[in-house]
């Protein structure tokens, strides 16, 4: 009788293939699909790209340009959503689309320029605008004025400060 | 009247791939599937006929490039008796036996170019199909046997359609299982079964050889049809064209809906239940004997 | 029991806790013990090298033992004298593999194993290169060496039947040879690891502590969630952290889950290996529900990435429950619909009974695990004996059958695939209210954690040891399969050919999780010589 039974049950349901390619099909609202940066979010400040397990984020200084890239390459990504987790301004998200098929290479690379600051003293790009304006509302009052020195020469400088403190100038 | 025969040949020609494209459709609409058109079969052997054949260097290459030719040129000898569409075809005493015989060739042949192939799986296959072939070959035995003693003759002229009778009844219900089986389908796929022994006497075969075994393989399902409905079918053309195409649909989907919800017998199950059936059939022997 | 075993023999307790015991055997010792603990109703479960040059100056083997009657993990650890250290293969055959493995990946011989030839490093990887060694980086190259296919004699009357790499059976490239009479078959030999994807050296070398559960998910693409689930359970242990409730309770939910898609898989391709299409099509058509569920729980259908170090990232909210709860309640009666039907079609049940049988003494010598063990009789399950995520408060039966055939362990997963239902339904409900996950932990140095679950086809186990940081000094995965294929052999001993693929599948072999071991290089081919093929039985 299960013979039967399991035609008669296949023909009362009839078909199931989804028409797909030729129709979209739906996915639910959380899902992770391909990456996408926010060109006006992200601050450069690398938290993704130490998060990311396939290293597809990578983010790398252009020391002659002066601009620090972020660079996402979906052929690596495997749509964990870390980097959403991770990132502090939300730039990063993961969308719905996830038809990534593609003929030509370049769609499946994100590029973020960001302007980086030169130091004042030695002239080296050390970090993006962007993200010292927006670490700049957590360093103490007495590192802002140090805000567009690189961290070696910063470093040199409270060295300073503080032989200077030690000498007993009273500065501090 | 050979004119007829060739229309009936062509006929089988183009329309047996189609009724395999029609049952895959059916399956497919059994599983909850879309399935492919119905077109698809003769998509498939067009390609094959386009790609070059590969020849594996350990088979005995004469016997398997013949074996192909062979068994197609068989299975459409077969079709010159039969009749398919048009009730018209060459008919002589005992041509019930060389039919027989000629479908007998063809699995054979196939076999034995798939034996030479080399390739342990497609001997296990040929083994298997000789093995399941000799098994049922009894009870085809049998069937022959009560459709000539109802018909008093060997010739498919006097045969065709059987009178209604009891013994008729059980001979063409037995005509039925043995169509089924050598047909190889599952339950009675044991020579190919895929998942076992990757398409069995088939691995090797490619380009236009293959498609000329799937060809006669289609068009050996198609025959066996024919023969089947020529039984039952009247002899007045008008309503035996109908009927005939109505049969081949009916039947169509009774088998492959069969085939759908079966799984797949050992071999040595196959064996013992055609056993089985042969013992059915020497019942249904003695029955026609005597007079039923 | 145990201890006193462990004590009696003077080893060193390096922990002792209700779930696991560490101790330090001495090298003289260790057949003594591992014999003794063996005796006492442990099997083997896994064993793992470790280059501990740069901690204590020697490589270490440790052994990992699970004690069903005492609901314990065993772990014996010895170091190597001069590169050398007892077998234990001997009293324990399933120490067979894990030995062979640490010999290849590490270069510690194993005195008196019976068969010391390569598991897992293709016959061309240069003699004295051991990936696991620390002085090896994941990204060195080696060139390959030149190896010669030894010549065999051939019995005439023996056919060789290759079954595998490429077999539409097994979807996965292993390799199985068959040789057979007839259509008897009278041998089997096995040679696997083919698909090697250097997981653990990737993550001690590259990763870091929350990297390597994506990684781990990918071990195996049906039950990844559960080595994920290992993986951060042995995390969580090595470092104690607490895992918050609501937390446990989810992966408890995705779990099951995950086993009720498994489960569903293998009905629908046990039928197809029975020629049987349409069951094929009715369980995969039921499965789609479930890959739904995981779509709408975790964002993706079926690496889940759920699980972190501390607990889970996605909550299940009362929207998102009242769906699950409706799948379900409709999946759960067309599955019964569907398997209850299928069970009545005589063919395939004919085709299972009988076929395939492992009875229990080998069972238990070799040490396999989940529904193949339930299937031979042996009373395990790791959700019951050693409780993870909620297990321990809800309320689940473990099926066992005694015949040993395919069709007891078709039966086991039956019965399991209804337990599971009832357990997502208890879970959905007991949830407790708050926190997902805990990020407040220090890993410490040098700390062991030993991470087990029991997936679809059985426990798996994970081993770590920790670097500090956020860095891993070892990792150590087993999966399920590890264990069971090595009963394969005897299961197809004196069956028909015919049987074998459904024999072969009906351990729910998982190959690639097997091999994800070690490294190979890009583009090269791994080739065997069948010479050095496992000969299990002949
Ligand atoms: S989704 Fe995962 S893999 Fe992809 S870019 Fe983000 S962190 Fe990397
Ligand atoms: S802001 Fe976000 S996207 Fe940009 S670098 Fe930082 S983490 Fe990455």
């Amino acid at each position: 009788m299960g013979r039967l039974s399991l035609i008669s049950k296949s023909i009362s349901i009839g078909k199931v293939t989804e028409k797909y390619p030729f129709a979209p099909i739906e996915v639910p609202e959380d899902f992770r699909g391909k990456p996408k940066i926010d060109t006006e979010k992200c601050i450069g400040c690398t938290s993704c790209m130490n998060a990311c397990p396939p290293r597809a984020l990578e983010v790398y200084d252009d020391l002659e340009r002066g601009v620090r890239v972020v660079h996402l390459f979906l052929g690596r990504c495997i749509f964990c959503a870390r980097c959403q987790d991770v990132c502090p301004t939300g730039a990063i998200k993961l969308t719905k689309e996830f038809e990534l098929a593609t003929l030509s290479d370049e769609d499946l690379h994100q590029i973020v320029e960001l302007q980086m600051v030169r130091c004042e003293e030695c002239g080296k790009p050390f970090d993006t605008f962007r993200h010292l304006l927006y670490s700049v509302k957590e360093l103490p009052p007495w590192q802002r004025e140090m805000l567009f020195l690189c961290p070696e020469c910063r470093a040199k400088k409270v060295s300073e400060l503080l032989t200077f403190a030690k000498g007993g100038g009273g500065y501090v | 009247m050979n004119f007829l025969v060739v229309i009936n040949i062509l006929f089988a020609l183009i329309f047996a791939p189609l009724f395999d494209g029609f049952e895959r459709k059916v399956k497919a609409r059994l599983q909850n599937r879309q399935g492919p058109s119905i077109f698809q079969t003769w998509w498939d052997l067009i390609k094959l006929f386009k790609r070059p054949p590969v020849i594996p260097s350990d088979s005995i290459k004469r016997l398997y490039i013949l074996a192909p030719y062979i068994t197609f040129t068989a299975v459409l000898t077969a079709y010159l008796i039969v009749p398919t569409l048009l009730p018209q075809s060459l008919n002589f005493a005992g041509d019930f036996i060389l039919v027989i015989y000629l479908i007998s060739l063809a699995t054979l042949i196939f076999s034995l170019g798939a034996f030479s192939s080399g390739n342990p799986y497609a001997q296990l296959g040929s083994n298997r199909e000789v093995s399941l072939l000799m098994s049922e070959e009894l009870v085809l035995a049998f069937v022959v046997g009560i459709l000539a003693l109802i018909g008093r003759s060997l010739s498919f002229e006097i045969l065709f359609p059987l009178p209604l009778k009891v013994s008729s009844i059980l001979g063409l219900a037995l005509l039925f299982v043995v169509i089924y089986v050598s047909s190889a389908r599952i339950p009675f796929d044991i020579p190919e079964a895929e998942p076992e022994i990757i398409e069995g006497p088939l691995i090797e075969y490619s380009g236009k050889h293959l498609a000329l075994l799937e060809y006669s393989i289609y068009l050996k399902r198609f025959l066996l049809y024919s023969l089947f409905l020529n039984f039952i079918l009247p002899k007045e053309t008008t309503i035996r064209t109908g009927g005939f195409l109505l049969g081949l649909i009916v039947l169509s989907i009774v088998y492959s809906s069969l085939e759908a919800y079966y799984g797949r017998f050992r071999l040595d199950q196959a064996i013992k239940l055609m056993k089985k059936l042969s013992a059915v059939a020497l019942v249904a022997w003695l029955i026609a004997l005597m007079g039923w | 029991m145990l201890i006193e075993i462990l004590e009696k023999n003077g080893s060193k307790i390096i922990r002792h806790d209700e779930n696991i015991i560490i101790a330090l055997v001495s090298n003289k010792k260790l057949k003594k013990v591992a014999k003794e603990l063996f005796d006492a109703g442990c099997y083997y479960a896994t064993g793992v090298g470790v280059d501990e040059r740069p901690k204590n100056g020697a490589f270490a083997m440790y052994h990992i033992l699970n004690c069903e009657d005492e609901k314990r993990y065993v772990i014996i650890k010895t170091f190597a004298e001069e590169l050398k250290i007892p077998s234990i293969t001997p009293v324990i055959c399933g120490a067979n593999w894990a030995e062979r493995e640490a010999m290849d990946m590490i270069g510690i011989e194993f005195e008196g194993h019976p068969e010391p030839e390569r598991l897992i490093m293709p016959d061309d990887w240069p003699n004295g290169v051991y990936p696991l060694r620390k002085e090896f980086h994941y990204n060195q190259k080696v060139p390959a060496i030149e190896v010669k296919p030894k010549k065999r004699k051939k019995d005439p009357k023996i056919m060789e039947v290759p079954v595998g790499p490429f077999h539409p059976t097994l979807h996965e490239p292993e390799s199985f040879e068959l040789y057979i009479e007839g259509e008897k078959i009278v041998g089997a030999s096995y040679r696997g690891f083919h698909v090697h994807r250097g997981l653990e050296k990737l993550a001690e070398e590259r990763l870091t502590l929350n990297q390597v559960p994506f990684l781990a998910e990918r071990i195996c693409g049906i039950c990844g969630f559960t080595h994920n689930c290992a993986y951060c359970q042995a995390v969580e242990d090595a470092a104690k952290i607490e895992v918050p409730e609501r937390a446990e309770y989810i992966r408890t939910i995705l779990l099951e889950v995950e086993r009720l898609h498994s489960h569903l898989l293998w009905f629908g391709v046990a039928c197809h290996l029975l020629g049987f299409d349409s069951g094929f099509m009715h369980t995969w058509r039921i499965r789609e529900a479930f890959m739904d569920i995981a779509e709408l729980l975790t964002g993706n259908r079926k690496t889940y990435g759920m699980n972190l170090v501390g607990g889970v990232r996605r909550d299940i909210d009362e929207n998102k429950k009242k769906k699950l709860l409706e799948i379900l309640d409709k999946t759960k009666k067309e599955t019964k619909e569907i398997l209850d039907n299928v069970a009545e079609m005589k063919e395939l049940i004919n085709r299972m009974e009988g076929v395939g049988v492992l009875p229990k003494k080998e069972a238990r010598e070799i040490g396999v695990v989940g529904p193949v063990a339930r299937a031979s009789g042996i009373d395990t399950d790791i959700r019951r004996d050693h409780p993870y995520a909620a297990y321990g408060e809800l309320d689940f039966k473990v099926p066992v059958y005694k015949e040993g055939d395919v069709l007891a362990r078709f039966l086991v997963r039956y019965e399991e695939t209804f337990e599971s239902f009832w357990i997502v339904e208890q879970a959905l409900d007991q949830m407790p209210q708050g926190e997902i996950l805990n990020e407040d932990y220090e890993l410490p140095e040098f700390a062991y954690g030993l991470g087990y679950t029991e997936a679809p086809r059985g426990e798996d186990v994970h081993f770590v040891i920790t670097e500090g940081g956020n860095k891993l000094y070892r990792w150590r995965p087993r999966a399920p399969t590890y264990n069971n294929l090595p009963a394969v052999p005897i299961m197809l001993m004196g069956e028909k050919l015919a049987d074998a693929p459904i024999i072969i599948a009906s351990i729910d072999p998982c190959f690639s999780c097997t091999d994800h071991v070690a490294i190979i290089e890009k583009g090269r081919v791994c080739r065997c010589s069948l010479e050095e093929y496992l000969r299990l039985k002949r």
